[in-house]
């Protein structure tokens, strides 16, 4: 048996702050690999 | 005029096929790819050629390029899905409105099966919940019995998407999920996402390509498709079903179970040929109940950086990932797979305790000769040298 409940407020507040840290991991992970993509790239023309 | 087609057709290397509108269809009903033409009439009425190159993954979606005219032929002028049971309508420069496709094929693409995902209770009042930034929220359904299924709603505050909480009530309980979402839940451009929320003790199970497509038809996870879905995902026993894809896109695993402390096993992918840039770097990082690694038979070839830490952190993990079919590792393809895994190195850090293949490594023009070092693999400073 499953119960479906809809997201109170609060919960919808603490997701957004939630979202946003998420996002920092995912932009760090893209910055990440862009640098690493960089950084092989320098290194192939050297 | 068709045999002038013809032969630059075939000097290029396709198939050639010439007849009615039907002969055609009927044509590449039995062919991937090839370069077909039929007669279509305008409207004032005056018959012309239309060339089309058609090229697809089977059968029920092709794509096809429509040669702007016939002294372009060969110029590619509009690129589109197209499905026998589309309507279609196809502008070019010189010809007029062109419909195709319409009660060609009425039959809708049979589902592979009915494996969908599924989350299933091994506690009581588990719960699953889904949280997304893209500017559409994610299409999915659920259903307790993969027969009759409900739209899985959500409410949209600040730009985030939180979908209703299903709480399994019972151990055992078991909602599968459902979806068309063919470009997957993270967007690259936007630098936006969504990831699975799970309380309780869950175990995964199912086609995780239910969530990309309903009919678990594609078998090729798009880029940023799952990266970080399931990230920080403690209440996860065990991970999907990943055992029809064949391809995994530019970050399309990325992070997607990294810090998911309860999964003991990573899931196995014995149809999978292709891992693109980035595509599973740190996929189970921080994983340290892991401990068995995929199981990748059929894996030919890694993008840079396509395996980077992919097992970093796993401190479980007894064994390396079988990948026998190995052949090419892009630039740093398996940089840090196996940082800070115990089982790789002998206790005083000198000798390698498992098997891992010694390709050439190259991208593009470029050849690395570190990527295969031990320490590479390792992650290590400690000087090893290649065997």
């Amino acid at each position: 048996m499953i119960k479906v409940t809809k997201p109170t407020k609060k919960q919808l507040s603490a997701n957004v702050k939630k979202m946003k840290e998420a996002q920092e991991k995912f932009k760090v992970l893209l910055k990440e690999g862009k640098n690493l993509k960089d950084d092989r790239e320098n290194q192939g023309d050297n | 005029m068709i045999e002038k087609i013809r032969k630059i057709v075939e000097s290029l290397g396709y198939p050639f096929f010439f007849g009615t509108r039907d002969e055609v269809y009927a044509y590449i009903n039995r062919v991937l790819q090839c370069v077909a033409v039929y007669r279509q009439g305008n409207a004032t009425g005056a018959s012309q050629l239309l060339v089309f190159k058609f090229k697809g993954e089977h059968p029920q979606k092709m794509y096809y390029d429509v040669f702007a005219d016939l002294k372009k032929v060969l110029t590619i002028g509009v690129q589109r899905t197209f499905f026998y049971d589309d309507v279609l309508e196809v502008r070019c420069p010189v010809m007029n409105k062109v419909f195709i496709g319409g009660g060609v094929r009425p039959t809708p693409p049979t589902p592979v099966g009915n494996n969908y995902m599924y989350f299933e209770a091994a506690e009581g009042n588990s719960t699953v919940s889904l949280m997304s930034m893209l500017a559409t929220a994610p299409n999915l359904e659920y259903s307790t019995d993969g027969e009759t299924w409900q739209e899985w709603q959500h409410t949209t505050a600040d730009g985030v998407h939180t979908f209703d909480t299903l709480t399994l009530t019972n151990i055992g309980d078991r909602v599968y999920m459902r979806g068309d979402n063919p470009n997957g839940f993270a967007d690259f451009l936007t630098e936006k996402l969504s990831y699975f929320s799970t309380t309780g003790k869950i175990n995964a199970g199912g086609n995780i390509m239910s969530i990309i497509e309903k009919t678990m038809v594609t078998s090729v996870v798009p880029d940023f498709g799952f990266t970080l879905i399931f990230s920080g995902n403690t209440a996860l026993l065990t991970p999907p079903a990943m055992d029809t894809i064949i391809s995994i896109g530019d970050g399309g695993c990325a992070s997607m179970y990294s810090s998911c402390t309860s999964i003991t096993s990573a899931a196995n992918m014995p149809k999978l040929t292709f891992i693109d840039i980035t595509g599973c770097s740190a996929m189970y990082d921080g994983c340290i109940s892991l401990i068995s690694a995929s199981d990748m038979p059929s894996l030919t070839a890694i993008g840079e950086y396509g395996c980077d830490g992919m097992y970093a952190g796993c401190i479980s993990l007894v064994s390396a990932a079988n990948m026998p079919a190995l052949t090419a590792i892009g630039g740093a393809g398996c940089r840090s797979m196996y940082i800070r895994c115990t089982f790789a190195m002998s206790s005083n850090g000198t000798t390698l305790n498992f098997a891992f293949p010694t390709p050439p490594v190259t991208a593009g023009s470029i050849t690395y000769n570190t990527d295969y070092d031990l320490a590479d693999w390792m992650g290590n400073t400690n000087g090893f040298t290649n065997p």
